[in-house]
């Protein structure tokens, strides 16, 4: 694969998997009064036992394809404040370019993922809480056909998350934020190859800087504590979310014509609506956003993502639901 | 895209709609009176439903007029197993009421909050 056609697939694949959300990992946190979902964009801002089976991605990648991702997410807290992460993504292509130069489907795996997860500051008083990963995507692990690359990504991450449940404003009340900042590398970011056509070739895998954030309307929290609303609604969690990716260092040089641009910051925005119920012994969080590209570079139009994921901390809470070791998060908040 | 948004649609409507939020946590589901709603004539219990099973012995209600008066409550009791029941110590007549509520749910995890209603 030359130089040009190799960055051109890199970066088709960075912003579908920019349109994917910046982590693949999700949980629900429970801090205080306040219930953060697991969010589709962005990553909630802590840990818990919890599985995501599937969270779903539709994407009209800008090269033309059309990529369809069903991923598996399993989260387990080791202690009250430390999490292991380990997902996967089955990826299928349309129209996609095949590796013998032809146009067709493809599907395969992406790399695994891992990551440890912990959280060294939490405020139930004032539903406030940081939370800081470090994640691996292991080279590899997936097939090159639909992206998977063959060098490893390390990303470190930080998160942050508020619920204004401590203002005087009632309205005021339901309303959170939360936020994630990534810097991802390559730990081979230069490849240098030899190519028959073309000589030699030089691939780069560029540092990445990606950003987001949600602003949610809690319909359940203010059903507890600011105005009752009918039983249906106050399951629901609405909010906004976006997810920015900026290459920052080991770009490159611009190629003409090349979509997304090799400099070009992607992402998406949109609404997105979460339900937390139970069905028998299952609790469950479902959840859907709308993917709304904030350039041609990010998508050719609106892309979709949902998530299906399963509370273990309430369905196990005395095997696969409770940290390893130690007891778990004394998270309710101090009203007195 | 089509369908994807009927699939999509099916699981929601296939979604639970009257199951009660899931969490390991017991959250206030609803009240009587109502949280933050105005009701008429004398009111006599609080009565809380939460999201979980809750331990009477360990939980409470308290109840404080708009002037920070206490209002003096009986031993708090489960009418079912996620329903948490005060008798008050008087009728209670026109005027705002903050309730404050603490609960042990059924896997120990404590919970507490307070809302307000209005007695017209």
């Amino acid at each position: 694969m030359s130089h040009k056609t190799s960055l051109a697939c890199a970066g088709a694949f960075a912003a579908a998997a920019t349109l994917a959300g910046i982590s693949p990992a999700v949980c629900h946190t429970v801090v205080g009064n306040r219930v953060f979902p697991a969010t589709l964009e962005i990553d909630d801002p802590g840990v818990n036992d919890e599985l995501a089976l599937p969270s779903f991605a539709y994407v009209a990648n800008p090269d033309n394809s059309t990529q369809f991702d069903y991923r598996f997410e399993w989260q387990k807290t080791i202690t009250a404040d430390l999490s292991f992460f380990v997902g996967s993504a089955l990826t299928h292509l349309v129209n996609a370019m095949k590796p013998d130069g032809t146009f067709g489907g493809v599907t395969g795996w992406q790399n695994v993922e891992t990551q440890l997860k912990y959280v060294p500051y939490q405020n139930a008083e004032h539903e406030f809480i940081i939370a800081a990963a470090l994640s691996a995507e292991w080279g590899h692990t997936g097939n090159a056909s639909v992206g998977a690359e063959p060098f490893t990504a390390l990303t470190a991450k930080g998160f942050v998350g508020k619920g204004f449940g401590d203002v005087e404003a009632d309205w005021l009340k339901p309303i959170a934020v939360t936020g994630e900042v990534d810097y991802t590398w390559s730990t081979h970011p230069i490849t240098v190859g030899f190519d028959p056509e073309e000589g030699i070739t030089i691939d780069r895998s560029p540092t990445v800087l990606t950003y987001g954030a949600t602003l949610q309307y809690s319909l359940l929290y203010m059903n507890s504590f600011v105005h009752e609303v009918p039983e249906f609604f106050r399951q629901l969690i609405p909010d906004i979310e976006i997810a920015v990716s900026t290459p920052v260092s080991n770009i490159g040089p611009s190629i003409p014509n090349m979509v997304p641009g090799t400099h070009e910051t992607t992402g998406t925005w949109g609404p997105g609506l979460y339900y937390i119920g139970r069905l028998g012994p299952i609790s469950f969080e479902l959840g859907a956003v709308a993917a709304i590209p904030i350039n041609h570079a990010s998508g050719r139009h609106v892309g979709a993502l949902a998530i299906l994921d399963l509370f273990f901390d309430d369905m196990f809470p005395d095997s696969l639901g409770k940290p390893l070791f130690g007891p778990r998060q004394a998270r309710g908040a101090n009203v007195y | 895209m089509q369908r994807f948004m009927k699939i999509l649609l099916a699981a929601a409507l296939a979604a639970p709609l009257p199951a009660p939020p899931a969490f390991a946590h017991a959250f206030l589901d609803h009240a009587v009176p109502g949280v933050g709603t105005t009701v008429s004539g004398p009111v006599r219990e609080i009565r809380i439903s939460f999201t979980q099973g809750i331990v009477a012995a360990f939980s409470h209600i308290h109840v404080v007029s708009a002037a920070g008066a206490k209002i003096p409550v009986g031993k708090a009791a489960t009418a079912d197993p996620q329903t948490l029941v005060v008798r008050l110590g008087r009728a209670l007549g026109p005027g705002s009421y903050s309730v404050t509520w603490q609960v042990v749910s059924v896997d120990t995890h404590t919970t507490q909050g307070t809302f307000t209603f209005t007695v017209s």
